[in-house]
């Protein structure tokens, strides 16, 4: 019996991983091909993105939601700029500046904005918590982090927050 | 709730402007429908492999799992039938 009940998942679970692929996969390249600028990598990202999704299958309850599009974008986000930042050590590649993650329009002065304007793994830890709701041992998962780094990660990203709110209080 | 240190935003401003910034963020993208591609024949094989990797150590998870709770319902009825005699 139990041979047959892991027969029927593994039916389901194709059928889940094969949705889940064919839905973003586009999007996913959208998002590498942005932070990466070259169609080879970002293939190359995607098919990276796609392993650590596929290894955080039991946290995607639905696979047209709006939660999960918001997984797979910052995972490959992450994952492109990774590759970015390796690109960038190699003394070959001609690239200077600091990689950026995906833009976004929010007017200046706001909190929404100034999470907008953080680096990306504390916009990605911010958001996958309060955004999209998973716990700190979820974030900490999804971003291949022990609980402690994930904990710190968002404790910074909120000191970072305050920073910016503050610079921009100066400013005005 | 503020923070101890004059944190200038509460638990629900940050959970409201996160959710802000993921509207902000996925309304600035193409849906999935809009942005189908050609993809090579290499990443789509590539692909295949990776998925089918990845189902195959899900299953061998979910195996183990079952096979030590297996193991384990054996043992306390074990312990349990040793009791009973006893």
């Amino acid at each position: 019996m139990l041979l047959t009940l892991h027969a029927l998942e593994d039916v389901s679970d194709r059928a889940r991983y094969q949705a889940l692929y064919m839905r973003y996969r586009g999007l996913m390249f959208h998002v590498a091909n942005g932070v990466l600028g070259n169609a080879h990598d970002a293939e190359e990202a995607v098919q990276e993105a796609f392993i650590e999704v596929f290894q955080n299958f039991d946290k995607i309850s639905e696979i047209a939601s709006p939660r999960t599009r918001s997984l797979v974008v910052l995972i490959t986000e992450r994952r492109a700029i990774d590759m970015l930042r390796a690109k960038m050590r190699r003394p070959t590649d001609e690239l200077s500046e600091e990689p950026e993650g995906v833009e976004m329009p929010l007017p200046e002065g706001s909190l929404a904005s100034a999470i907008a304007r953080l680096p990306a793994n504390y916009r990605e830890a911010l958001l996958l918590h309060y955004a999209d709701g998973y716990s700190l041992k979820e974030v900490a998962e999804l971003m291949g982090l022990t609980y402690d780094a994930a904990r710190k990660l968002i404790s910074r990203a909120r000191e970072k927050l305050r920073e910016i709110l503050r610079e921009e209080g100066d400013d005005l | 709730m503020k923070d101890k240190k004059e944190c200038p935003f509460t638990e629900e401003e940050l959970q409201s402007a996160a959710a802000e910034v993921r509207v902000t963020m996925l309304g600035s993208m193409p849906r999935p429908s809009d942005c189908e591609r050609e993809f090579s024949d290499e990443f789509c094989a590539k692909m295949d492999g990776i998925m089918k990797a990845e189902r195959r150590k899900k299953r061998r998870e979910l195996l183990l799992r079952s096979l030590a709770a297996v193991v384990c319902v054996a043992l306390l009825l074990w312990l349990a039938s040793r009791l009973g005699a006893a």
